[in-house]
């Protein structure tokens, strides 16, 4: 299944991702409006920091997701290998933050429902916000295999 | 036999797999014993007459955000391509473990290679003189909802009875609406099941500044009115008038047509850690089910969806000959009200030198967190506001790491997956991760420190 | 990029292609490999003022909402700008500056090739600044006011002379704001110190200052420049002239004027009409020299000896680009 991956040596730090990702995901798609939108978009990658080093986390889009076992309302399922968010059916109950072991679900400040990846179905240039955002380029959306393949050649 | 969707009309039926039950657990067997046998016949059996829908919204629909077709969680397509047998509104009259049937209320019988018992709990009813009265309803079901909706135009003020979850969810969406709202609770506060007193003040706080009251250490005496209820007279002597009662006093595991069978049954039906019933074939999973504790390693009931979820898929591997043990139930928590999040899990009223309590009062975006370690291990959390790190608690819990090594910092707002990662098993295989891993320091910390001569 | 996007000047369409197949690089190239751009840079709360940092606030309200000294949003997006203030009135006041410098060296007799050439405007100047011109020669008045320019830069106290030359209402309603420049040298060092970590942190209080300091450029050091450089080299009068790359000639030698300051660019004005210099031109086969200006430099050249623009300051590089180009002599900044 293709997810995101992400070249842990290579990233900075700089959360370029997160904004992008924010952005992606608002209404105007433009940094000075976007900051002003209510509720404010959220980004689904969140980095955070380790003794000199930085992850991102991001959705692992599991086997067996523990969030879409602990969503009450049906709005995070699993379809064809699949795991959509529905945010209609979202009524900010935040079992899935709970649930979820890699801190990949997203709480929302002023906004109850919640945040997740969605692998930027929606975005037109065919590559995820994150990815084109990457200063270093170390997103990298594909399969398991093509992302060690990468990360295993001297680049 | 062929396969089709809705009541059969032979008098009897054999299918490999018999559900009864058609709300979490049932689901999640159905559907992941269709993932692993494609072809052998599965029955879901409900005593209700719904698709399988989110019992957990019924107060989102009484409060309106939710339509009564919003309410299902799988589509009458879903049973149809999936190639499941769903019969509605039957109930389950007999069990015979000998005959490997089942016998239902319209005296149809169907036969089972494997059985689960998905049936989930009832409320539970409190002995109180005039419970029986019109406007006295629990909040389980969409029958109970629409009850309630039929009565709401003409209620102004509603008591809930029980400060757990369903009481306050009902309370909140009640207020949400205009209603005027009392809670009594017996317990010294509100969620004592799933909080403790600290975290509690903090939601009933809120609660009260939004006009809702709560009326702690008190019980029903009384339910006053002739066929309707008119009004309730409390322990203490005082009466509210009232024109809805809701009782959300917690549940009963619903086990009653086991009666007559040796099938083992405590405070719900005791299972192993692969589903099973002392009857082989005989299975259980969800609110009706008494399963392995993952804190205690003791066989305890939890009345949880996500726990449900779980044990069911378990018990489906298990029935298609998958061996898979279940890891343990786990109490879990989590709701919000007036944006204030809340998540719990685990345990946090217990005593004794092998316990110890992590506790940071305010602080960035955090009103209260709170661990409760065992000999250094994980037993519980309460996080409320800011509940990020919920997740990675919950993992800790589950994985019974031992987190001496970082005590100090754990409830640091700081203080995150990748600082764990080295103390946790990665359960979904991730490059990254391993990246992260087998990575000592970034490239830009090694530029920096290199130029700086560090 | 397509050239269409780069520019809507059929100029710099054309050589911008010819760039590319030159493997020249551009601003433009520059302006890909860093898109996209930080978009904390772009609202401007990124802070880099101490060593504490560096600080970013994030847009969207979730993580940082303040650096670590307990500056917020406004605050370091107002120092970030009152910070570009200082620099850009930085550059007009040295400018200022140099030009009242070059005004002392000439009324010294010190500077060759220079002259007073607008008298009646350099009384009226001196007479602004309070020199009573009755009977002065203009060395001697161009001295004193040299001087007195000079000391508008650090000046003890008051305010900028030329302040009074705007409308009173003007006048009254910076005096009630409190942003009326006091000396040019000393709103600019005040921006850097109120900007710095720790010392104010209010965003109306440093956005008052910038002010002050923009007042403190406009009145100040550019308008010294301004005037200054009229009573050096003449006061403009409308002139028409050609703009644009074509300017350029394909049988003189090519030499382009760029940056900001008519100190140099005059001279090589005079030098680009010297007999020697056209004679040696005519030598090795031109037909003589082509003078043409960039940036601002050549507006000033433009407007008092109607010396045709080559372009603007994002077309530098294609003036090179078009290989015609023999000299660009640049005096100071934007390139």
């Amino acid at each position: 299944m293709k997810k995101l991956h992400v070249d842990i040596a290579r990233c900075t730090g700089c959360r370029s991702c997160e904004i992008a990702c924010a952005l992606e995901h608002s209404k105007s798609k433009d940094i000075i409006q976007a900051i002003f939108e209510s509720p404010l978009p959220r980004t689904r990658i969140n980095i955070v920091g380790a003794p000199k080093k930085f992850y991102p986390l991001v959705c692992r889009r599991c086997e067996e997701p523990r969030c879409v076992d602990a969503c009450i309302a049906g709005a995070l399922v699993k379809e064809k290998d699949e795991i959509i968010f529905r945010e209609e059916r979202c009524v900010g109950c935040h079992s899935c933050i709970l649930a979820c072991p890699y801190s990949s679900i997203s709480q929302r400040k002023d906004y109850s429902k919640v945040a997740l990846c969605d692998l930027c179905k929606e975005r037109e240039t065919g590559k995820r916000a994150c990815e084109e955002a990457c200063p270093t380029r170390c997103v990298f959306y594909g399969e398991d295999k093509e992302f060690m393949e990468i990360i295993n050649e001297p680049r | 036999m062929e396969r089709s969707n809705g009541v059969k009309k032979t008098q009897l039926s054999k299918f490999k797999y018999a559900i009864m039950g058609n709300s979490a657990a049932g689901i999640s067997c159905a559907e992941t014993i269709r993932q692993k046998d494609k072809r052998s016949g599965i029955a879901v059996i409900s005593d209700e007459p719904h698709l399988a829908y989110a019992r957990c919204l019924l107060p989102n629909y009484i409060e309106g955000s939710f339509k009564k077709e919003d309410l299902p969680i799988r589509s009458a397509d879903f049973y149809k391509s999936s190639g499941i047998d769903l019969i509605l509104g039957k109930k389950v009259v007999e069990i015979s473990e000998k005959n490997k049937n089942l016998t239902l209320d319209d005296k149809t019988k169907i036969e089972f290679d494997n059985l689960l018992i998905a049936t989930g709990a009832s409320p539970t009813i409190p002995q109180i003189q005039g419970v029986d009265k019109d406007g006295v309803l629990g909040l389980r079901t969409i029958a109970d909802a629409e009850s309630i909706l039929k009565l709401l135009p003409s209620v102004d003020t509603v008591v809930v009875l029980g400060g757990g979850l369903v009481g306050t969810k009902a309370a909140y969406y009640l207020g949400k609406i205009g209603k005027k709202v009392k809670i009594v609770v017996k317990s010294p506060h509100i969620l004592s099941q799933m909080c403790d007193a600290r975290s509690a003040g903090i939601m009933s706080k809120e609660m009260e500044k939004n006009k809702i009251e709560i009326l702690t250490q008190t019980d029903i005496a009384e339910i006053q009115g002739k066929e309707k209820i008119k009004s309730v007279k409390l322990d203490n002597g005082k009466t509210i008038d009232c024109q809805l009662l809701i009782v959300a006093k917690g549940v009963r595991p619903n086990m009653d047509f086991l009666k007559d069978t040796s099938v083992k049954i405590d405070r719900g039906i005791v299972v192993d850690r692969k589903m099973q019933t002392n009857i082989p074939a005989i299975y259980a999973a969800g609110d009706c089910a008494q399963g392995y504790d993952l804190l205690s390693g003791k066989n305890q009931a939890h009345a949880m969806w996500p726990n449900a979820v779980k044990q069911a898929r378990i018990a489906a591997k298990n029935m298609v000959g998958e061996e898979t043990l279940f890891e343990g139930a786990v109490g879990l928590n989590s709701l919000e009200y007036y944006g204030v999040a809340m998540v719990s899990a685990g345990w946090f009223r217990v005593e004794g030198p092998e316990y110890e309590e992590l506790v940071q009062g305010h602080s960035i975006r955090s009103a209260y967190k709170k661990i409760l370690l065992k000999d250094n291990k994980i037993a519980g959390f309460i996080l409320v506001g800011d509940i990020h790190n919920a997740g990675l608690y919950l993992s800790l819990l589950r994985q019974k790491t031992d987190v001496a090594a970082f005590k100090g910092e754990i409830l640091d707002y700081s203080f995150n997956y990748a600082t764990a990662m080295d103390y946790l098993k990665d359960e979904e295989k991730s490059p990254s991760a391993e990246r992260f891993r087998t990575t000592k320091e970034s490239l830009i910390h090694e530029i920096y420190y290199s130029r700086i001569g560090g | 990029m397509a050239a269409q996007k780069k520019s809507i000047d059929k100029a710099t369409q054309q050589l911008s292609e010819k760039a590319r197949k030159d493997g020249v690089s551009t601003a433009w190239d520059r302006l890909e490999t860093q898109t996209p751009q930080c978009s904390f840079g772009e609202i401007g709360i990124c802070c880099r003022n101490c060593f504490m940092g560096p600080c970013r606030i994030d847009p969207f309200g979730e993580k940082a909402d303040k650096g670590v000294c307990g500056a917020d949003a406004d605050t370091i997006a107002a120092r970030n700008f009152t910070r570009m203030i200082a620099g850009g009135a930085s550059a007009h006041s040295d400018h200022g500056r140099d030009a009242a410098l070059t005004l002392l060296e000439t009324a010294q007799g010190k500077a060759q090739g220079y002259q007073i050439k607008d008298e009646e405007k350099l009384r009226a100047t001196a007479e602004l600044f309070g020199i009573n011109t009755q009977g002065l020669a203009k060395e001697k008045i161009a001295q004193e006011l040299a001087e007195k320019a000079l000391a508008e830069f650090g000046k003890k106290e008051g305010e900028l002379t030329f302040i009074k030359r705007a409308p009173e209402k003007t006048q009254k309603r910076w005096r009630a704001h409190g942003v009326v420049p006091r000396s040019i040298d000393r709103e600019i060092v005040e921006v850097m110190h109120r900007t710095h970590m720790g010392v104010d942190q209010e965003y109306k209080n440093i956005l008052s200052q910038g002010t002050r300091a923009a007042l403190g450029d406009g009145w100040g050091g550019s308008m010294i420049a301004t005037e200054l450089q009229d009573i050096l080299f003449g006061t403009p009068k409308p002139i028409r002239s050609k703009i644009n790359l074509g300017v350029l000639k394909e049988d003189q030698v090519n030499v382009i004027v760029h940056g900001h300051e008519p100190i140099l660019s005059e001279m090589i004005v005079l030098a680009a009409s010297d007999k020697e210099l056209l004679k040696l031109t005519q030598e090795k086969g031109a037909k003589g020299i082509n003078l043409a200006g960039m940036c601002c430099t050549a507006n000033e050249i433009l407007m008092r000896h109607g010396i045709p623009v080559a372009g603007n300051f994002l077309q530098q590089e294609m003036a090179i680009v078009t290989g015609a180009v023999d000299a660009m002599v640049v005096d100071v900044q934007c390139v």
